[in-house]
């Protein structure tokens, strides 16, 4: 018996149901997509589901308290509790500028987290 | 009295992205007036990736988006005001606006963009009973006390309404340490983007319960639980359907508001069901040389089409200024029919039918295999087929040129004709 699994597409607005199943050779077969996109996606995430994280850390001497920070890419999806609490751990001080990577390969996933804008340092 | 070709009143992204667009058409002297002390909008407290894909090709975090447009001011010459409140706003485009620095000003405008944005729903708005405890906050409210302010607003945390803001905030709560206990929808369908429902809520097993809202608060200083009851298909709670849920903190996602205060104030119409308002397809208001663009106008999803709207508005401002625009002699108003909640611009010069028309507008339910027709009284102008709509994604249809020669009437209708409703 093939094992189903459904899934709603995250890649655009449209949301597809698609269904996974597996076949003889031990493959995902993807239906329900309307497009390549959804059906990669669908693919990655019965094989290696990611997404990309997003979070504030503090930072220090800046004309404002929190820096946003993001993934340079998707982080597996069983890592990203761990990944936030690294990331949490990092010390940033002013100026820091959109795009800045802050810290390279996360928990070995290959992952950078980058700084999502520009903050300027304070004058005080 | 300070004077200024263009003044926009709104940092934000329609703000920001309407000076861009004026001062490359030739506006002249252009301010920006923003309350907040930075550039940026909504965008700033926005951190999570989803924006650009349209303009930028790429998923782009609101704060990388923000900056982009900041960037991009430098070496243009647009003066930007920051912390200053715009007070007034009168007929004649005479601008009051205050600021620690500056004091109160007074600003006389060849033409003005209104780029304010919109504010939350709140609970005194919907009326939920109950005591006042503290730990209730709109999403948005919460969102920038956590990502600026780096406040941690809850432990155990219970959402009403799955609106993007709600499901984003059930996310970044519990990336945070907290506990989303729930997300409440009153409607039988979500109010957000299904891509939200599966990352924000099945990802970290967060219920979504359909057909359900808050009936009661419970906690004196602090809220403590929060009464959950099921709603019948008139939207009223079902007695013996309460359930209480154990928590400290109640997050409101119930709808988002155009801000007019000053549109109203200066005596400009208004559309009652945006609540943003009454636009042409330059973006101009009711007033010449007054425009609009951005929430302020319609509640957007995406800020990718707040960007297109606001160059819009900035184009035609900057033709406004260097009196390239005609006079408005008739409008064709759009009507929306069946099906459709509403329709922006509400009205067309009707002079300008000859171009391709861009009409954006929502449809009032979900819908399955429609054609989306417009009508010019019984005459079918034009159609399209849509295999699947919903309130919660703002839909957009263009008209071609000539599409709209010599109305029977002074309107045209879009409806939607259905396959199966949802």
């Amino acid at each position: 018996m093939n094992k189903t699994t459904r899934l709603l597409c995250i890649v655009c607005p449209m949301g597809c149901s698609m269904e996974a199943t597996v076949d003889q050779t031990g493959d995902y077969v993807i239906s329900g997509n309307t497009c390549q996109r959804g059906k990669d996606y669908a693919l990655k995430e019965m094989i290696h589901p990611t997404r990309v994280l997003t979070t504030t850390i503090p930072i220090r001497n800046g004309t404002v308290k929190r820096l946003p920070v993001r993934s340079n890419q998707g982080v597996p999806k069983d890592k990203m509790k761990e990944w936030i609490n690294e990331v949490k751990l990092l010390k940033i001080e002013a100026p820091v500028k959109a795009g800045d990577i802050l810290a390279r390969n996360i928990l070995d996933t290959g992952t950078d987290v980058l700084a999502s804008r520009s903050i300027g340092k304070a004058d005080f | 009295m300070l004077h200024y070709d263009l003044v926009v009143i709104g940092g934000g992204p329609a703000g920001l992205a309407a000076a861009m667009e004026a001062n490359k058409n030739r506006a002249g002297d252009i301010l920006i007036l923003e309350r907040d002390s930075e550039m940026g909008g909504i965008l700033q407290q926005c951190i999570h990736n989803g924006f650009g894909l349209h303009i930028f090709n790429e998923e782009l975090t609101g704060p990388e988006y923000a900056q982009r447009f900041i960037d991009m001011l430098k070496g243009t010459g647009i003066q930007c005001k920051l912390d200053t409140m715009v007070i007034e706003l009168s007929q004649d485009k005479h601008i009051k606006a205050l600021n620690p620095v500056d004091g109160l000003m007074e600003i006389k405008a060849e033409a003005v963009i209104l780029a304010m944005g919109c504010r939350e729903r709140t609970r005194g708005s919907i009326g939920i009973p109950g005591k006042r405890p503290a730990g209730v906050f709109t999403a948005g409210t919460a969102q920038r006390y956590m990502n600026m302010e780096g406040y941690r607003v809850g432990k155990h945390v219970v959402i009403l309404g799955s609106g993007d803001i709600g499901m984003i905030m059930a996310r970044r709560l519990t990336m945070e340490g907290a506990e989303v206990l729930a997300v409440a929808e009153i409607m039988p369908f979500s109010a957000g983007l299904s891509r939200n429902v599966v990352q924000c809520l099945e990802d970290f097993h967060i219920p979504l319960l359909l057909n359900h809202t808050v009936t009661d608060i419970l906690g004196k200083e602090r809220v403590e639980g929060v009464v959950l009851s099921q709603v019948d298909g008139q939207r009223k709670p079902i007695p013996g359907t309460e359930v209480t849920y154990e928590c400290d903190t109640l997050l409101l996602s119930v709808g988002l508001i155009p801000e007019n205060e000053l549109s109203r104030d200066a005596g400009i119409l208004l559309d009652k069901i945006t609540q943003g308002p009454v636009v042409d397809e330059k973006m101009e208001t009711s007033i010449p040389g007054v425009f609009a663009c951005g929430n302020v106008v319609h509640v957007h999803d995406l800020v990718d089409f707040v960007t297109e709207e606001a160059r819009k508005a900035g184009r035609n401002a900057a033709k406004y200024i260097l009196g390239q625009s005609s006079e408005p002699m008739e409008f064709l108003n759009t009507v929306p029919g069946k099906g459709i909640r509403y329709i922006v611009p509400q009205r067309i010069n009707a002079n300008e039918t000859s171009v391709q028309l861009d009409l954006f507008f929502r449809p009032d339910s979900v819908y399955e295999n429609v054609k989306l027709l417009v009508k010019d009284q019984e005459k079918t102008i034009f159609e399209v087929h849509k295999k699947h709509v919903v309130p919660s994604q703002m839909e957009h249809l263009t008209l071609p040129p000539e599409a709209i020669k010599a109305p029977a009437a002074s309107h045209i209708t879009v409806e939607l004709e259905r396959g199966a409703e949802a």
